[in-house]
This record gives structure tokens, C-alpha cells and sequence, in this order.
């Protein structure tokens, strides 16, 4: 392992996150937070892990391909307000602006569940990306991860700063060719907006467990749109804290898994801590073939956090015999004036419908099709931005045309 | 019976006043409309006469047979015989229509100091009363107002009224969402139970329930004032002309 | 229209009306004055020993406890609930308490102490073969001529004190006694069926009741007959410091059917008592058993002191074909109420379901619900959950829905809702829903919100008060459970609804 000569704030915080790391639940079958989800999220881990060369993490425009970005310090255009660093430089960096932000979510996360695996990442990352934005950014910023493929088990961190009034559109792409550990600490600011579309979950061999923190202030959205195809093991946790009223934010995954034992396991806390805040929660899930779709989203509501609007979805199609779904949607709700729901529901594809479909002349399998993208539809509904919507939902249903025929 | 001085309500949540001085006095017997356009706080003042939360009187006193109303809670203004006619009658699941009705008539007895109606009496009521409406058997057994279609539910306030037999019914916008089958039959219902003792108060945008209600005065409310009063000749005028000519008298109130 | 609303609304009005006469205060907190025996204070394996002496029991159940009594010192007390428990002293507790004239058992209800009696007539169940259960509205008498009976068998701190209407049932071929009674009059069903669905080891609570149950109720209704009354037990803490544990056992034969009820009370007292049942169903072939509760056990003052804490083991196991079992709960009483009644659904075809409500107010704390575990293939189930919590109470609803991989075609509906009223308490829902195979069809369904302002304000415009109209909307809010109530039930219910929902308001 290449020795680094980190910033002292971070050695005292590295200290500090190191001290009390005894006291946190390590991972196991018995965890109240990690009931039959696949363990070989962690079993593969060890700590001696290798770089991603920063070099290769390109930042493109999917939908309108004018900026690149590339090298230790990427400038957005020719804009200061606008910075993507290496994480490395910023915790050599003893005046860095992550100096007030690295590692607080993740301390903060832990209060309510253990998150040990987060913690390991604080104590070691090694790639990644410190993001800050303080003014708006029209386009979205595609950041695509490329490992090599030699690269073992690997800790990434990344950290992303939207100020106040301040709105942007994040995409995230690219598989991970190896083991992968991913904290994000996400801050953002008063009025401001970011839509994060995670899409790196797409036939990832690889155990993957990304953790994604976001502090809110008040009338700030958040928007994050999650995709998992067939992935092999990939775990999620997010956590949200809504801190000031008029907070929006949703939260939306898609899992498609059609591989035998493959396994996706999305883990939401919404945390609302102050008035007339919404969060809705949109989880679809479409399994064959003995795989496993695991979903926990709790929404935690403070005494003080009046006039909340919770809204949690959490839905399964089982298209043959084997599929397991899990799901826990949890509500807890400390005051009264609030209106929180949650509906789950699980089944095989309708009868009806298809037979509807297949009486007016569709093909079998296109009426498989069709079904799925209906049931998949109130998910891709959550992303606002229509040109990402349309080409992200055409890009599933290619995808599904050549996974789910008969 | 009922006498408005200078009436003044804002809004609680906002700093917004929606009735900006309003008298009106209406006598025992006496059938009073209001009309006026969308927004000129007709509404607002049948929920401030019953006692909704969510409003500030700013000013002004409304008295109920010389007593001050507006310190009276919700059921202790139904109790002293006022009776509003929602516009949007609530759904209530789970609470059977039957149980509701007797619930009520007896607490406003009870308040009274008159005996509870024994089940059977009330039964006998409630049946004879539902039938003058031609509500079903069906529709009686139902949660309050679930699944019923609007015209339903005006019926059922309606029953709810001839059951309750206050002294001074409000009619907020009755007519909305009536067919005119339902509208002869909600207004025949009205008509009979007027007497020389009862008062109305009408509350319409449009003129047409007017022609089956009809009223002794007629108040053209614009802007949260009463800007003209008249006889049911004023209802017809409005149906011609519209509300244009007053919305002139409410700018130069200002 | 039909007479059947009328009683409704005759009990509507009831609910209204003994609401204003209790005023709030707790109706069964009067204690009995009677000379009582207990064992030793704290719990070891002489008083395993003692208890099963009491009772003249056989060597091996004596060893059955013994085996509880020895695997429960190993276990941990759980604390996965979301619950503040105060920690418990096992040993500051007394295991067995029983009325001192009681040591030779009464061969028939004339020879029961009269101030037993008197007790169980105060609390409305008149231990007499004459009269019906109290809560039997007379305003319609023409709705009560089909005359219902029912069998009540009373337990009053360790001990069974009467079972009425034993010789009518047993010319049916009923078996309806303590379970005292049974283990030495029944051994071989006892010995079958006793810890066949809650294991000795099953859990802490479960545990401690194999090991120190003093007594409790045993019905055994044999194939093809249907039960011709209602049975039901009363339990009764009224010693101090003691702790009650009851044990149930119910088996549904072949084609049989049986409705049971159970009612709870105790007196109001500043120290916590302790009570951890075990209920057993069994059901065969093409049996069904309704099993009803309405829980209203001491539930503590408004600050939190005194009341039951109550640690219950509920579970049907639906063996055969075709086999059905109704569980119906009200819990409004208990400090502390810690209850799943659960259902394993092992047959073809068999089904179950779970009605519940649980009121929970001042500083009463509650975490409820169920487990429906599908095994067999083509079962069904239904969870109609209704939580309400006022004051500063804090209310869960923790349930497991579970469709095994070879439960082919099995079916989940749940409905769970909370309703708070005022800003100081809390409402919380934790479902587990593990679907295993593509033809289950799993749905779920929760909603948390306030009173309805809107509807509060209907109401109150027609002249209802606004403590009567809340009572009247959260009826309303559980009518869904309350009608899956057995008729005399069912207007204790909505009593209790509303008084324990007093001083909630305002």
C-alpha cells in the first residue's frame, strides 16, 4: 500500500471514527439489518486494497457529450464554482474545504443502525471524488467508473457539496470489476436541488455494498433514482436527514434480476426531522430464476417534525417459482399530525392482462414486455428530468427484450 | 334571531382577509340568499357561523338570539338549532349513518335538557323522514355518506336537517352537483320544513335553486361585503346580467 | 331494513353513555379481600416443585417443568420490541397465589367462597348457569331469544375457581375444564398436544410459563361436533406482587368447531405485576376455532405507575386440511403489552386470520401483532391491525408474513393502521414480508394519520361533543375488527374503546 501523508484534521478524525468503531454491530446473519441479505458483501473484503487510477475516471455527458473532464483536478468549464477533485488530494489538503464535511454523515449514520462497513471505508479510502458545486449546473455530470480489471477489493469515497440555490444533476455509471465498497456524503443546501441517478448496478459480477449519506436544509430536494441489473450482489444504504421544512425528496430503485442466486438489497432510512417535509419511496422489483430482491425503507418521524408526508411503495413481480421477496417497510412516527403510508405487494404477472394482451395478437413475449415495463413505469415516473427518463426507460426495456423472453 | 355587525375574518394561516364588514339581520321566519361570485367569501361565512376552526375574527359581533355566538363551541351552536348544510359533506368510514343521526339528535337533546329518543321512536322518524326524500334502505345502512354519490349526500343533509329540526339552516351551495330531480326533491324538502319560526340562509352562485327556495331577500356579496340587497328580483337580474355590474359597487366600497 | 344495525347502534349509544358515567377512572380496580396462600417469594426449583404439588400433578409433567425451568435460566429476557421495560426482578415475585380456601377444590360452584362469587359477578360474569354474560343489552330482547349460553371457566391468581355448564358440554362429548383438571384427568391429550406448539424453549416468556403455570383452561372438542355454547375463561390478578401464568390448550378434533373468549382484568395497584400466558390451538381437518380477547389488564395510572405487564404466547397451528382459526384481539389495558398471536397455516388449504386493536394511552406502551407462517399449499390469510395511541403511549404494530417456497398459490392481504391523538405519543409499524415463490400473492397495505379534523367538525356541527365524537370516529376507525368480535364481546369493546380513550382529548 502506497503511504499517503494525510491532513491532520483528517488524522484526528481518523482517530477519532477508529476509537469508537468497537462499539458498532459488526455485520452478520443475526443483525436485525442484515436478515438474509447475502453476506458475501462482506466476506470478500479485506483491507489492503488497490487503487482505481483517478485517471481513468472520466466524466462525460451521456445526452449532450461536451465536457470532459480528466486528470487529478477536473474544472468544470472554466469555473471555479465548480470543482471535482481526487478524494485523495482532499484529505492531504489541510485546507480543504471537506475539512467541515468528511466523515460527519457517517458518524451520524451509525446512531440508528450499525454500519460497519461504512465505518472501514472512512478509515481507509483510496479513490474517489470530492464534489463541489456553488453554482448551478445545467447539464448533467456523468461520472463513469472504470476499474482496472486487475484491481482487487476496493474502498471508494466521495463526497458532494451543493450550496444553497444551487441545482444539479449527477449520473453515475460504470461497473465494478472487483470487490467494492462506496461511501457518499452528500450535502446539500438551502433551496438547493440534486437528482442522483445511481446506474452503476448493471450486471455487476462483483459484490458491491454503496453507502449513500445526505444531510438536507431546509426547502432543498433531493432526488435519487437507483437502477440494479442483475447484479450479482449489491447492497444499498441510504440515509436521509431532513433538517429544515420543506424538504422534497424521492427516492426510486428498479431491480431486474434474472439470474440464478444474483441478489439486490436496498436499505432506506428517512430520517424527517423538521415540518411540512415529503419523502416518497418507490421500490420495484422484477425477479426470475432463483434470485433474491431484499427492501427496508423505514421512515423515522421526529416529534417536531409535523405535517410530514411519507409515502413508501414497495413492489414485487415473481415471474417464476424460485424468486424470493423481501421487504421490510417500517414507520416510525413521533407526530401526530402527519399522513405516512406504505403499500407492498408481491404476485406473478396478471393473468388477465396477459391474456388481454395475448387475445389482441401480441407475441407472448412481448406481452411479457409490456407487463414489466407497466409495473416498472411508477418507479421511472420519480425521474423528472423527461430526456433521462426516455432514455433511460427505452435502454430497460432493450435490456429486458434480451434477459426476460421466454 | 341572527344578527351580524360589521363582521371582519381572516384566515389563520395567512395574513388574508375574506369578509372585510358585513351586517345582516335576518328575523324568525325569514328566508335570506346569498349570492355572489367565486372568492367572495360566501363560503367562509358559513363556516364562521358554525364554527370551523381555521379562521380569526378580526372585528365585528355575531349574535344568536341576543346572545354572542362566536364564543359557542361547534356543538353547542348545532345544540342552539343552527344547522349547516355542507357543500362537501365528509365521508366518515366505519361510522353507520343510523348510529351517527341518533348519536347526534340525542346529544342535542340531551344539551337541551329534553329526554333521549327511545329506538324505536327514532327508528319510526328516521324512517318516515328518508322515505319524504326517497332515500333507500340501502343508502341508511351505510357508513355516513360512503359511496354515496353527490346528490346522495345532499339528500342526506337534507334528512340530517328535517331530523335535527333546528331554527336556522345554512345552505351552502346546495345545488352544486344537483340534477333537477334532486334539486325538487332537496328543495321540497326544505319547503316543507319551513315555518314561521325557522330561518335560511342560502348560499348559491346561481339563481336556479331560487326558483324552487324562494327568498325573502336576496344579498349580492362581492368582495367580503354585501354590496346590494333586494328582493328575489335581485336573483333574476343576476341571471341575466351577471355579476359584473357588482363587482363595480364592491371597488368602490374600498 | 334489517334489525341487525339496530343493535349497533343500541350499543353505539351505550358506549356513549358509559363513557360519561366512568369519567375515565379504570372500572375493575376494586381488589377482593380474601385470605390467601402463596408460595415462597422468588422462583427456583422447589417452587417448580411446589407448584406442581399444588396441583398433584404427575411425575412427568413435573419433569416437563423441570426441563423449562432449567433452559430458562439460560435464556435472555428479548428486547427487540420497541419497548422501555423496566427491568424485571424474577425472583421479587411470587409464582403462586391461591384464595386460601381453595386448598380442597370445590366439587361444584355451590361450594365456591361467596366473595369469589361476588368478585366474578362485580366484573360482570356471573359464575351461575342461568344468566348470560354481562354486556347483554335487554332494549331488544328479540334479538337475544336464541338464548346464548356461555361457558365460563374463572381463574383467579393460580388457580381455576369454577367452570359453569361442565355437564351440558360434556353430554356433547366437550371436554371444558382447568387445566389442572386435565393433566390428571386427560393425561394422554395433555401429554400430545401440551408444548406441540409453543415448544418448552420457544422463548424467555414462553419459558417461564412451561416452568411455573399454575393453572389455566383446556377444551378438547371431539370430531364432527360443533361446540352448542360459547366457552370462555376470565382471568383475575388479584393477589399483589404476583404473577399470573395461565396455560391454554385448545384442540379442534376433525370437523369440529369452537368459539372461545377470554377477559382480563385486574386491580389497580402501584406495583407492576407480572403476566406471561401461553396459548395453544391445535386444529385438524376441517376444524375451526375462533379465538376472542379483550385484554384490560390494570393499565397503570396516567403517570405510569403500577399496571400488568403483559408478556403473552399466542400461536395456532392449522395441522390439517382445510383447517381455519380466527384470532380477535382488543388490548386496552396493560403498562406493558407484548403479544403476537400467530398462525402456522401447515394444511392445504387452511387459513388464518388476525383482528386486532390495541388502545393504548397515558404511558401504556404496546408492541403487537402477528406472524402468518405458510407452509402448506393454497392457504390464506388476513391481518386487519387497528392501532391507536393517545397521550403519551407509544403503539407498534410488529408482524411477520412469511410465504414458504413450496406454499404454492397461498394468499396475504394485511391492513394496518394507526391513528394518533394528540402530539405527544408515538404509532410505529414493522412489517416483515418474506414472499418465497411467484404464485403467493402477498399484499400490504399501512396508513398512519391524526383524527380527521374535518369529520371531528361534521360531527361536532350536528352537536356532538368532541370527546363523543372522537370515541364515535375511532369506533368507526375500528369497526372492521369489532364486528369480527362474538356478539357479547363485541359491546364490551366498544365500551372499552371509548373509556380508555378518556382525558385523550383537549
Amino acid at each position: 500500500m502506497n503511504h499517503v501523508n494525510t491532513s491532520d484534521w483528517y488524522d484526528s478524525l481518523r482517530r477519532e471514527l477508529e476509537s469508537n468503531s468497537l462499539s458498532i454491530e459488526k455485520v452478520s446473519r443475526r443483525s436485525e439489518y442484515w436478515r438474509k441479505s447475502n453476506l458475501d458483501i462482506v466476506s470478500d473484503f479485506v483491507q489492503d486494497t488497490s487503487q482505481i487510477d483517478l485517471s481513468q475516471l472520466k466524466g462525460t455527458c451521456l445526452f449532450e457529450p461536451d465536457l470532459t473532464v480528466h486528470g487529478d483536478i477536473m474544472k468544470l468549464g472554466s469555473e471555479e464554482s465548480k470543482s471535482v477533485l481526487s478524494i485523495m488530494d482532499v484529505i492531504t489538503d489541510e485546507e480543504s474545504f471537506a475539512k467541515n464535511y468528511f466523515g460527519r454523515l457517517e458518524e451520524k449514520s451509525q446512531k440508528l443502525i450499525p454500519r460497519p462497513l461504512a465505518r472501514d471505508n472512512s478509515l481507509s479510502p483510496k479513490v474517489g471524488y470530492a464534489i463541489s458545486f456553488s453554482d448551478s449546473f445545467k447539464k448533467p455530470l456523468v461520472i463513469h467508473n472504470r476499474t482496472k480489471t486487475s484491481a482487487s477489493n476496493c474502498f471508494q469515497r466521495n463526497l458532494i457539496v451543493i450550496k444553497d440555490d444551487v441545482e444539479a444533476t449527477i449520473i453515475e455509471t460504470g461497473n465494478n470489476l472487483s470487490v467494492f465498497n462506496s461511501v457518499t456524503e452528500i450535502y446539500l443546501g438551502k433551496n438547493a436541488k440534486l437528482n442522483f441517478l445511481d446506474l452503476t448496478g448493471q450486471n455487476n459480477i462483483f459484490p458491491k455494498i454503496s453507502h449513500k449519506f445526505c444531510d438536507l436544509a431546509e426547502n432543498s430536494t433531493f432526488n435519487h433514482f437507483g437502477l440494479r441489473l442483475n447484479t450479482k450482489a449489491t447492497r444499498t444504504e441510504l440515509e436521509l436527514h431532513l433538517n429544515g421544512h420543506g424538504i422534497n425528496t424521492s427516492i426510486a430503485n428498479v431491480s431486474l434480476i434474472n439470474k440464478r442466486d444474483h441478489f439486490s438489497d436496498e436499505n432506506v432510512l428517512i430520517n424527517h426531522n423538521a415540518y411540512e417535509c415529503k419523502s416518497r419511496q418507490v421500490f420495484k422489483s422484477v425477479l426470475e430464476n432463483d434470485c433474491t430482491s431484499i427492501v427496508r425503507g423505514k421512515i423515522y418521524v421526529a416529534p417536531e417534525a409535523q405535517k410530514t408526508d411519507g409515502y413508501q411503495s414497495s413492489r414485487s413481480l415473481l415471474l417464476n417459482d424460485k424468486s424470493k421477496f423481501l421487504c421490510k417497510p417500517e414507520l416510525e412516527i413521533y407526530a401526530d399530525d402527519v399522513i405516512c403510508s406504505h403499500g407492498s405487494t408481491s404476485s406473478s404477472l396478471d393473468k388477465e392482462s396477459l391474456f388481454y394482451l395475448l387475445s389482441r395478437g401480441v407475441r407472448k413475449d412481448k406481452a411479457k414486455e409490456m407487463l414489466i415495463a407497466a409495473f416498472i413505469s411508477e418507479a421511472l415516473d420519480e425521474i423528472e428530468d423527461e430526456d433521462i427518463k426516455s432514455a433511460l426507460s427505452h435502454y430497460i426495456d432493450n435490456w429486458t427484450s434480451s434477459f426476460f423472453h421466454e | 334571531m341572527l344578527k351580524i355587525d360589521n363582521l371582519k375574518v381572516s384566515l389563520e394561516e395567512e395574513d388574508k382577509q375574506i369578509i372585510k364588514g358585513l351586517s345582516l339581520s335576518i328575523n324568525p321566519g325569514e328566508v335570506h340568499a346569498i349570492m355572489g361570485p367565486n372568492g367572495s367569501g360566501k363560503s367562509t361565512l358559513s363556516s364562521v357561523l358554525a364554527g370551523k376552526d381555521g379562521y380569526v375574527v378580526n372585528n365585528g359581533t355575531v349574535k344568536f338570539d341576543g346572545s354572542d355566538l362566536l364564543d359557542a363551541e361547534v356543538e353547542e351552536r348545532a345544540a342552539l338549532g343552527i344547522f349547516l348544510a355542507f357543500q362537501y359533506p365528509i365521508e366518515i368510514p366505519g361510522v353507520g349513518n343510523m348510529n351517527f343521526l341518533r348519536t347526534a339528535l340525542n346529544s342535542q337533546r340531551k344539551t337541551r335538557g329534553q329526554e333521549e329518543l327511545n329506538a324505536a321512536d327514532f327508528l319510526k322518524l328516521v324512517r318516515s323522514i328518508a322515505k319524504d326524500l326517497e332515500i333507500s334502505d340501502e343508502m341508511m345502512k351505510r357508513p355516513v355518506n360512503v359511496g354515496a354519490s353527490g346528490g346522495e349526500k345532499k339528500r342526506n343533509e337534507i334528512l340530517q336537517m328535517c331530523l335535527l329540526e333546528p331554527r336556522f339552516v345554512i345552505l351552502d351551495e346546495t345545488d352544486s352537483g344537483l340534477d333537477v330531480d334532486a334539486m325538487k326533491l332537496v328543495s321540497r324538502g326544505v319547503n316543507n320544513f319551513l315555518s314561521s319560526s325557522r330561518s335560511f340562509l342560502v348560499i348559491t352562485h346561481y339563481q336556479r335553486l331560487l326558483n324552487y327556495i324562494v327568498p325573502d331577500f336576496v344579498h349580492i356579496m362581492v368582495d367580503g361585503r354585501i354590496v346590494k340587497t333586494g328582493d328575489k328580483k335581485l336573483a333574476l337580474h343576476v341571471e341575466e346580467t351577471g355579476y359584473k355590474d357588482f363587482l363595480q359597487l364592491g371597488k368602490e366600497k374600498h | 331494513m334489517t334489525d341487525n344495525y339496530q343493535v349497533r347502534d343500541v350499543i353505539d349509544k351505550e358506549t356513549l353513555s358509559t363513557v360519561r358515567s366512568v369519567g375515565g377512572k379504570y372500572k375493575y380496580g376494586f381488589s377482593t379481600d380474601i385470605e390467601t396462600e402463596y408460595a415462597p417469594l422468588g422462583l427456583n426449583e422447589d417452587i417448580v416443585k411446589l407448584i406442581s404439588k399444588k396441583n398433584d400433578e404427575p411425575e412427568w409433567m413435573l419433569d416437563w417443568r423441570l426441563k423449562a425451568y432449567n433452559r430458562w435460566k439460560k435464556l435472555k429476557q428479548p428486547d427487540w420490541a420497541l419497548l422501555k421495560i423496566p427491568e424485571i426482578d424474577f425472583q421479587d415475585q411470587y409464582y403462586y397465589a391461591r384464595p386460601a380456601n381453595m386448598k380442597e377444590k370445590p366439587k361444584s360452584l355451590d361450594e365456591v367462597d361467596p366473595k369469589l362469587l361476588e368478585t366474578y359477578s362485580k366484573l360482570g360474569i356471573p359464575l351461575t348457569e342461568q344468566k348470560k354474560l354481562a354486556g347483554v343489552i335487554e332494549e331488544n330482547p328479540e334479538e337475544m331469544s336464541e338464548n346464548r349460553k356461555v361457558a365460563v371457566d374463572a381463574v383467579f391468581d393460580s388457580v381455576s375457581v369454577g367452570t359453569t355448564f361442565k355437564e351440558e358440554l360434556k353430554s356433547a362429548g366437550v371436554i371444558f375444564c382447568s387445566i389442572s383438571e386435565a393433566i390428571k384427568e386427560y393425561p394422554d391429550l395433555v401429554k400430545k398436544y401440551l408444548g406441540s406448539v409453543v415448544p418448552i424453549s420457544d422463548n424467555f416468556f414462553a419459558c417461564l410459563n412451561a416452568a411455573v403455570f399454575s393453572d389455566g383452561s383446556f377444551v378438547y372438542i371431539p370430531e364432527g361436533v360443533r361446540c352448542p355454547m360459547e366457552l370462555s375463561t376470565y382471568f383475575r390478578i388479584n393477589a399483589e406482587n404476583t404473577g399470573q401464568f395461565e396455560r391454554t390448550l385448545i384442540i379442534a378434533d376433525n370437523s369440529s368447531y369452537v368459539s372461545y373468549l377470554e377477559g382480563c382484568t385486574a386491580p389497580q395497584r402501584d406495583e407492576s405485576q407480572l403476566h406471561a400466558a401461553v396459548v395453544e390451538l391445535v386444529i385438524l381437518d376441517d376444524a375451526e376455532i375462533k379465538y376472542s380477547t379483550v385484554q384490560n389488564w390494570f393499565p397503570g395510572d396516567e403517570n405510569g405507575v403500577g399496571g400488568i405487564y403483559n408478556f403473552v404466547t399466542k400461536r395456532a397451528d392449522c395441522r390439517g386440511r382445510n383447517s381455519k382459526v380466527m384470532w380477535t384481539q382488543v388490548e386496552t389495558g396493560s403498562a406493558i403489552t407484548w403479544k403476537y398471536p400467530s398462525c402456522i397455516l401447515k394444511g392445504d388449504n387452511s387459513s388464518g386470520e388476525f383482528y386486532s386493536i390495541a388502545i393504548t394511552n397515558n404511558m401504556q406502551q404496546a408492541d403487537t401483532g402477528t406472524k402468518m407462517i405458510h407452509l402448506g399449499k393454497n392457504t390464506n390469510s388476513r391481518i386487519v391491525s387497528k392501532g391507536i395511541s393517545a397521550g403519551k403511549a407509544q403503539n407498534t404494530y410488529r408482524g411477520l408474513v412469511q410465504i414458504g417456497g413450496k406454499s404454492q398459490y397461498s394468499r396475504n392481504f394485511t391492513q394496518c393502521d394507526s391513528l394518533l391523538i394528540g402530539n405527544k405519543c408515538g404509532a410505529h409499524t414493522v412489517p416483515y414480508i418474506d414472499i418465497n415463490n411467484s404464485s403467493a400473492r402477498a399484499e400490504h397495505e399501512a396508513t398512519t394519520s391524526k383524527v380527521d379534523e374535518d369529520q371531528l367538525f361534521y360531527c361536532m356541527q350536528r352537536g356532538i361533543g368532541e370527546e363523543d365524537a372522537v370515541a364515535l370516529i375511532v369506533n368507526g376507525f375500528c369497526k372492521e375488527v369489532l364486528q369480527a368480535l362474538p356478539m357479547e364481546f363485541a359491546m364490551e369493546a366498544q365500551k372499552l374503546v371509548a373509556i380508555s380513550l378518556e382525558g385523550s382529548v383537549g
